[in-house]
């Protein structure tokens, strides 16, 4: 009993030594952007929200950004810690945005910090941004001014985004393993600072570490589709299925996917040809036809075609895009890489991929129309 | 260590009963060949000159013989001296002799010879009638009966159930178990404690169920306790219990006839006390604590659904304060992005370090609690609302405290009275505070060993050999149906095994018309 | 009462606390390191490896019913040489004993409490070992027991990772070839080390012959199982190129997944993950007292319990850093595999041949 009494007046004496960093003594940031200068240093930019308590309980937000540059992503923080009067911390960091430079060059090397930091948030979101992040991160947005802090804004922008599959679900770890996949590549959100608004463009697609191109918007809607997705809350997309109807949107339907299934087909022929299909099964409502006139079943068989036929363009715009830019982000290679380990060891896959023979085709079906015909 | 340790000596029943005696007559000799006056005054020779040891002697009028009646007046309903003792004697008719009246006198009378037993008699309220025949005397049984009504006991009220309470005086009480208990084997033995105090208890139990080595233990502690004076039954809990350095209760005080009952009839033994309306009731368990009578009288689901808030509550009010210190001052990162906000702006400007606020805030919660029992109610409430309103809403407004604090030490608060027992929750409100330190100094790391030790330590517990964690450590899963859960009666068909009673099976066969 | 007995449910759970320790967090980790995406493979062979040492171990402790390892020894070896291995195995099962507090200073230094200072960190841990191995056997696996549902938080955290991952990433299987498979599976047999605690612990069960040997060999069947999972789950949720500089996956997977109540699980499993470790301290703290009883002749073994849990902790101190940290675990581990998985099959072997067994023991 006196040892338990004495240890426990030791314990008494000791706390508040150590590890002990109280919430209010520090400076959380939101919101993280990375440039380059010109002779290569790093810019990171800092959003940090400090709430301003009123009496009548609504707190006001006021974003506070920070500035300072630094050889290494860690040097400029220590440089930022110095400007702040708190310690600044990185645990609940809700985004880290990347200039275009950047994204150009390896993002690892900018990423690395937050992968090795036990602190770090990993669920973070993680986005391009046209021009510099550190616009973006300064910018006074119209949400930000009262209640908004910018991390959570633009976090949300993105989740909305991701919502409506106009963007890929990704976060810092997500991106991680696919990173270092020799078979396989990632895309990120797309944004643009608007004058009062974020806008997101589409998705900034990669080939390992670099950024090497982008799909704009109602496109990314398809690239999204074609990962094989499931069905989002909000996958809506619009799309114009005749040609020379008067007035012009009487050439539109729009359509809210239901169901996605996938099927992936990846062939090596014996003489080392590699085909790869993606066959998509969509079934879909329709939440829009101005044209008025779906209670026929021909109307909508024929709705069903155009549509198919449509995304099919598309899907097939987006994988030539792909290929272009000989980004992998369907993951043809880990496919090569899985089933067929000899043709994979023997080939060298940047080299290959733009090659191969890579098709899509999309089967649309429609299940239901709203509650009217 | 050592230097706390209760002798465990062994003291055979024989020692005890020698050593009460010897007490109570170390000045009286061997009475013989003594006349009625000389006898009177050795018998009162134990006695200081206390004025309300009274001697009253009459002449019957049948004979010449005289005879003296002796009682402290003070512990003695004189109307029943007249009526069970004098008006017999008087009214009878003049050929009434002493041998008659013993015939048709009251049922209370009775012979002893005993002259040693004198003091002990007197004490315990009885009316001492002497003879001539100075080889025996007559004691009636006389008690005064002060004694207030039987209420329902204000710490362990209950919505719905009997409402009767124990009250102080220890015949009344038994008779309050033996109405809810109307069984051949509900055995009482009595015992006195205290050299000079006389406190006079009994040891209930019911036979060919209880585990006759547990009863054959508690009567070997009971007896063991030697002082002048025992007061209080905590005096006699802190003697008998297993682990008296504990923060747990290792007895049940439950001052509910019903409970009492319940409990015999499970197989555990109890101690009632005159003097107190305090019963204990032993071996418990941890949950046991958690139990309560109104339990038993609501459909089984919501029982076992406030069982369940009640353990939830014994968590929160041990580890709700610790957690809170620890996620503000270590973990953050654990608090969702939406909410780390909140909390920071409310924390923003508070001087101190989560550890002072907290053990400022839990402090005036204390004081708050112990004033408001010692005023009378209708201050009390008055206290209530200045500690808890004024104090709570001026620190917050002062910037002392965060206004989340107050939250978490009032959810603590409340958490802590959820447990039925009242020493279970002071238990549980001690504790917090090892772990309020445990948790500013090492975060989450402190509050799990903080478990980790506490979970041990009821796990090594035992209170009168069974183990006091069952039927958790060791998990009876059998025994589970009324701790986590209050399963329905008709489920209820066993004692809890941890008693090792001597009919495991309770014969609970109810239902029988609903299985065709 | 005979508070020394233990049931065959109670030795079950023992074994199952016990396997469970630091192993968890690194084992995909270490596995991968040599065996790549096999590694999953090699641990299901040490799961059917272990299984020997199980049965040879039930073997042993069956010719010799109600007697620890400890006084096997000397009756199998002969007097001096089975006080030598008496010494050896105390060593052994202390060294364990420092080798888990190491690792779970290594991981708690470097996840949770960064600036706290080691020693207080080890001593925390030892003094909870210390008031745990005061009392019998019974009562500390009635606590095992007891915290034994814990495992299930675990579990459900470790479950939430299928919400993202890729399964193609567990291909091309077999690729790694069979010898290095096998290889490997040394390593993982140490993640599953604890059936060893059978040498002690079957002395105290009360249970059958046949039922002990069910319920330990379920035991660890159940933990090969189970890590079996963990390994799998990391496989596929991170990439193979990924996984070499990710030393404990297990606790990175689960950095990134965030509720809407509560983020970082990783602070959540590491603080129920330490419970684990501190049952497997306990059991191998209580082995090693119990070879000090037996080694100084001591009446009990709580005597003999403070130097042990002082000694272990004072010796956990010295590596402080990473490669000093990974010398002391390869040596160590080393050891363990040779000591406590590969010879009670020896020593079983000997006692076939001296025919070396107990009066009253099953012939069979």
């Amino acid at each position: 009993m006196k040892k338990k009494l004495s240890l426990l007046s030791v314990l008494l004496l000791l706390t508040g030594c150590w590890d002990q960093n109280v919430l209010n003594k520090t400076k959380l940031i939101t919101a993280g952007g990375f440039d380059y200068t010109k002779d290569g240093k790093i810019i990171t930019t800092a959003s940090v929200p400090e709430a301003n308590a009123m009496e009548s309980g609504k707190d006001s937000i006021e974003n506070q950004i920070y500035t300072a540059t630094g050889t290494t992503v860690r040097q400029s923080r220590f440089k930022l810690d110095r400007e702040v009067s708190e310690r600044l911390d990185i645990s609940k960091n809700q985004i880290i945005i990347l200039g275009e430079d950047a994204a150009k060059e390896d993002i690892y090397q900018l990423l690395d910090v937050f992968y090795r930091d036990p602190k770090s948030a990993l669920n973070a979101k993680i986005a391009v941004a046209k021009g510099k992040a550190s616009d973006v991160i300064s910018k006074k947005f119209e949400e930000t001014k009262k209640a908004a802090g910018l991390g959570e804004y633009l976090r949300d922008s993105i989740l909305s985004a991701e919502e409506s599959s106009a963007v890929p679900r990704e976060n810092i770890q997500t991106v991680c393993p696919v990173m270092f996949d020799p078979g396989q590549d990632f895309a990120l959100p797309y944004l643009e600072a608007l004058k009062r608004t974020i806008h997101i463009r589409g998705v900034a697609l990669f080939r390992g570490q670099k950024m090497v191109g982008e799909i704009k918007e109602p496109l990314s809607v398809t690239y999204t589709m074609l990962t094989g997705k499931k069905h989002e809350i909000a996958m809506n997309t619009t799309k114009k299925i005749y040609k020379n109807k008067k007035p012009a949107r009487l050439n539109y339907v729009t359509i809210k996917v239901k169901k996605n299934k996938r099927s992936f087909l990846v062939d090596v022929t014996p003489e080392g040809k590699i085909s790869a299909k993606i066959k998509l099964k969509t079934k879909v409502t329709i939440t829009e036809y101005p044209s008025d006139n779906l209670s026929t079943p021909t109307e909508v068989r024929n709705i069903e075609k155009q549509l198919s036929k449509k995304l099919t363009k598309d899907a097939q715009t987006v994988i030539d895009k792909l290929q272009a830019m000989n980004s992998d982000p369907f993951g043809v290679g880990r496919q090569v890489m899985a089933f067929h380990y000899p043709v994979w060891e023997r080939l060298n896959w940047e080299e290959e991929y733009p090659k191969i023979d890579f098709t899509a085709s999309v089967d649309v079906e429609v299940i239901g129309h709203g509650i009217i015909e | 260590m050592t230097f706390f340790k209760k002798p465990k000596k062994l003291i055979t029943e024989a020692k005890v009963e020698h050593d009460i005696q010897k007490g109570l007559n170390n000045k009286s000799t061997v009475v013989q060949n003594l006349n009625l006056d000389e006898l009177l005054t050795k018998v009162k020779e134990p006695f200081s000159a206390t004025e309300d040891l009274v001697t009253q002697e009459v002449e019957l009028p049948s004979d010449t013989s005289r005879i003296a009646l002796l009682y402290i007046e003070s512990i003695v309903d004189k109307q029943l001296v007249q009526s069970m003792i004098l008006d017999p004697l008087f009214t009878t008719g003049k050929e009434i002799t002493f041998e008659s009246f013993k015939k048709m006198a009251s049922i209370d009378l009775k012979q002893e010879t005993d002259f040693n037993q004198v003091p002990k008699f007197l004490l315990q309220s009885n009316t001492l009638v002497f003879t001539e025949d100075t080889t025996c005397f007559y004691t009636v049984s006389t008690p005064v009966k002060t004694q207030r009504d039987i209420t329902e006991p204000d710490n362990e009220s209950i919505v719905r159930g009997a409402h009767d309470g124990f009250v102080e005086n220890l015949s009344t009480n038994l008779a309050l178990v033996r109405k809810k208990l109307r069984s051949s084997k509900l055995t009482i033995k009595y015992l006195l404690l205290g050299q000079e105090s006389h406190m006079k208890l009994a040891l209930l139990y019911v036979d060919q169920i209880a585990n006759p080595e547990l009863v054959k233990e508690v009567e070997k502690r009971v007896k063991s306790i030697e002082a002048d004076a025992v007061y209080a039954p905590g005096n006699v809990e802190e003697s008998i219990e297993d682990k008296p350095f504990s923060f747990f209760p290792q007895i049940l005080n439950t001052e509910r006839p019903d409970r009492v009952a319940a409990n015999l009839m499970e197989g555990r033994v109890a101690l009632l006390y005159d003097t107190s309306p305090t019963a204990h009731i032993m071996p418990v368990n941890f949950f046991t604590f958690y139990q309560s009578v109104d339990d038993y009288n609501k459909r089984w689901h919501i029982s076992s659904f406030f069982r369940f808030i009640r353990i939830m509550g014994f968590f929160i009010a041990l580890g709700l304060p610790a957690i809170y210190i620890s996620i503000v001052s270590f973990h953050y990162e654990v608090i969702p992005f939406d909410l780390i906000l909140l909390i920071k702006s409310s924390l923003e400007d508070i001087p101190y370090p989560p550890l002072v606020e907290a053990l400022l805030m839990e402090l005036t919660i204390e004081f708050i609690r112990e004033a408001s029992i010692r005023l009378p109610a209708r201050i009390g409430s008055t206290i209530a609302i200045v500690g808890g309103l004024v104090i709570g809403d001026a620190v917050v407004k002062a910037g002392l405290v965060s206004n989340l604090m107050i939250i978490v030490v009032a959810v603590t608060a409340i958490a802590a009275y959820i447990v039925p027992s009242n020493e279970m929750s002071a238990a549980v409100r001690i504790l917090r505070f090892p772990f309020m330190v445990a948790a500013a100094t090492l975060g989450f790391l402190g509050i799990v060993f903080g478990f980790l030790l506490l979970l041990f330590h009821l796990c090594r517990l035992y209170t009168f050999g069974s183990p006091y964690f069952a039927p958790i450590a060791p998990l009876n899963v059998k025994d589970l149906k009324d701790t986590f859960l209050r399963a329905p009666f008709w489920k209820q068909d066993t004692r809890p095994q941890d008693l090792n009673t001597q009919k495991p099976d309770n014969r609970n066969h109810t239902r029988k018309w609903d299985k065709s | 009462m005979n508070s020394h007995t233990i049931t065959h449910r109670q030795l079950f759970f023992l074994v199952i606390q016990t396997q469970i320790g630091v192993g968890v967090l690194s084992l995909p980790y270490t596995l991968f390191s040599k065996a790549k995406i096999d590694g999953w493979i090699s641990l299901f062979m040490a799961g059917i490896f272990i299984q020997f040492s199980v049965l040879a171990i039930w073997k042993l402790c069956d010719r010799f019913p109600k007697q620890t390892i400890y006084e096997i020894l000397p009756k199998i070896m002969g007097k001096k040489l089975g006080y030598v291995f008496n010494a050896i195995y105390t060593i052994h099962f202390s060294f364990i004993s420092i080798l888990i507090l190491i690792m779970y200073n290594s991981i708690v230094g470097k996840w949770i409490l960064f600036e706290t200072p080691h020693w207080v960190i080890i001593f925390i841990m030892a003094a909870v070992g210390y008031y745990v191995i005061t009392s019998s056997p019974r009562e500390i696996v009635r606590f095992f027991v007891l915290v034994t549902p814990l495992l299930i938080i675990l579990f459900i955290l470790i479950l939430y990772a299928y919400t993202d991952v890729h399964l193609l990433y567990l291909f091309p299987v077999g690729h790694t070839g069979i010898l290095t498979i096998i290889k490997s599976s040394a390593d993982a047999v140490v993640a599953l080390l604890g059936f060893d605690a059978a040498l002690v612990f079957l002395a105290y069960s009360n249970a059958s012959a046949a039922r002990n040997i069910k319920v330990i060999s379920f035991a660890s069947f159940c933990i090969t199982i189970l890590y079996g999972f963990i390994v799998f789950t990391t496989y596929i949720f991170f990439n193979p190129k990924e996984i070499i500089i990710v030393p404990e996956p297990v606790l990175y997977m689960l950095k990134a997944f965030s509720f809407s109540i509560i983020e970082r699980t990783d602070l959540i499993f590491l603080s129920v993950w330490i419970i684990s470790v501190a049952t497997s301290f306990v059991c191998y703290l209580f082995i090693a007292a119990k070879g000090v009883q037996t080694l100084f002749g001591l009446k009990e073994h709580q005597k003999g319990a403070p130097y042990i849990a002082i000694f272990c902790a004072v010796i956990a101190i010295i590596p402080d850093d990473k490669l000093e940290v990974m010398t002391w675990n390869k040596y160590i581990t080393m050891t363990s595999v040779f000591l406590s998985a590969v010879f009670p099959i020896v020593l079983l072997v000997i006692a076939v041949l001296r025919k070396k067994q107990e009066k009253g023991a099953a012939t069979s």
